[in-house]
């Protein structure tokens, strides 16, 4: 994963440069739309929420407003934009076998069935599993985004790694 | 299996967003700043409107009493 220089890129959008915009796109685009999905099950919606979030961080920053930590404000964003639009939909389709999955360094069957593990969690496990997985938040980060006292985080998190290690049947190694 | 290799699967399952979607998030941006351009341009000829009017008005002034005194 490559690390982008946040105050740069945050510096850059504040001057209303869009290349730095595309930039942080491209770095996060995929994760957050994948975290959005497995919220709301449903592409279109996901897709939705993510070109919202990016023109709304384009319009924050470029009116002056300043962000401390841009991946956490992403993931927070989307999160809560998520939430918001299924309490106001109720639309949910059925995500097709031939979803496109980012990388190839496992086969399809590992990654429909890591997904399907995944899906089996309670929703607050599995949005903890993919910051942590995905960004590598702290737990104390993850607290925030989630807005929970940082010893729930942490033991929600330890909770859905020993389901997900049930249910892979493997050994517990560590 | 060990925690590691498990946060490693999960990574690895990140989906892929759809490439048409930057070109969505460029196009709305380039709305965005487009009409704030506009209402930016709309509130600089907001004054000039209302000078225009005002000499509009001053002129209707000076000419009405002159049309009413031509037909006394």
């Amino acid at each position: 994963m490559v690390q982008i220089n946040e105050s740069e890129m945050i510096a850059r959008l504040r001057s209303g440069d869009i290349t730095a915009l595309e930039y942080v796109y491209m770095e996060y685009v995929d994760r957050l739309y994948s975290f959005s999905l497995s919220i709301c099950k449903s592409k279109e919606t996901a897709e939705d929420i993510i070109a919202n979030v990016f023109l709304m961080v384009y319009n924050y920053l470029s009116s002056g407003k300043q962000i401390r930590n841009l991946k956490s404000f992403l993931y927070t964003s989307v999160r809560n934009a998520t939430y918001d639009e299924i309490k106001f939909s109720s639309r949910k389709e059925p995500l097709p076998e031939d979803d496109i999955y980012k990388s190839n360094t496992l086969d399809i069957c590992e990654k429909v069935l890591i997904t399907l593990l995944l899906d089996r969690l309670p929703s607050d496990e599995r949005e903890i599993i993919l910051l942590y997985c995905y960004e590598g938040f702290l737990h104390k980060e993850i607290a925030n985004i989630l807005d929970i006292p940082e010893g729930t985080a942490r033991w929600k998190y330890r909770n859905a790694i020993a389901k997900l290690k049930t249910w892979m049947g493997g050994v517990d190694n560590d | 299996m060990i925690e590691k290799q498990l946060n490693k699967l999960v990574l690895n399952s990140v989906k892929a967003a759809p490439i048409s979607l930057w070109e969505r998030v460029k196009n709305d941006v380039a709305k965005s700043i487009a009409d704030e351009l506009l209402a930016k341009l709309d509130e600089q000829k907001e004054p000039r409107k209302q000078e225009s009017m005002d000499r509009v008005n001053a002129l209707i002034a000076l000419n009405v009493p002159k049309q009413y005194s031509k037909g006394a």
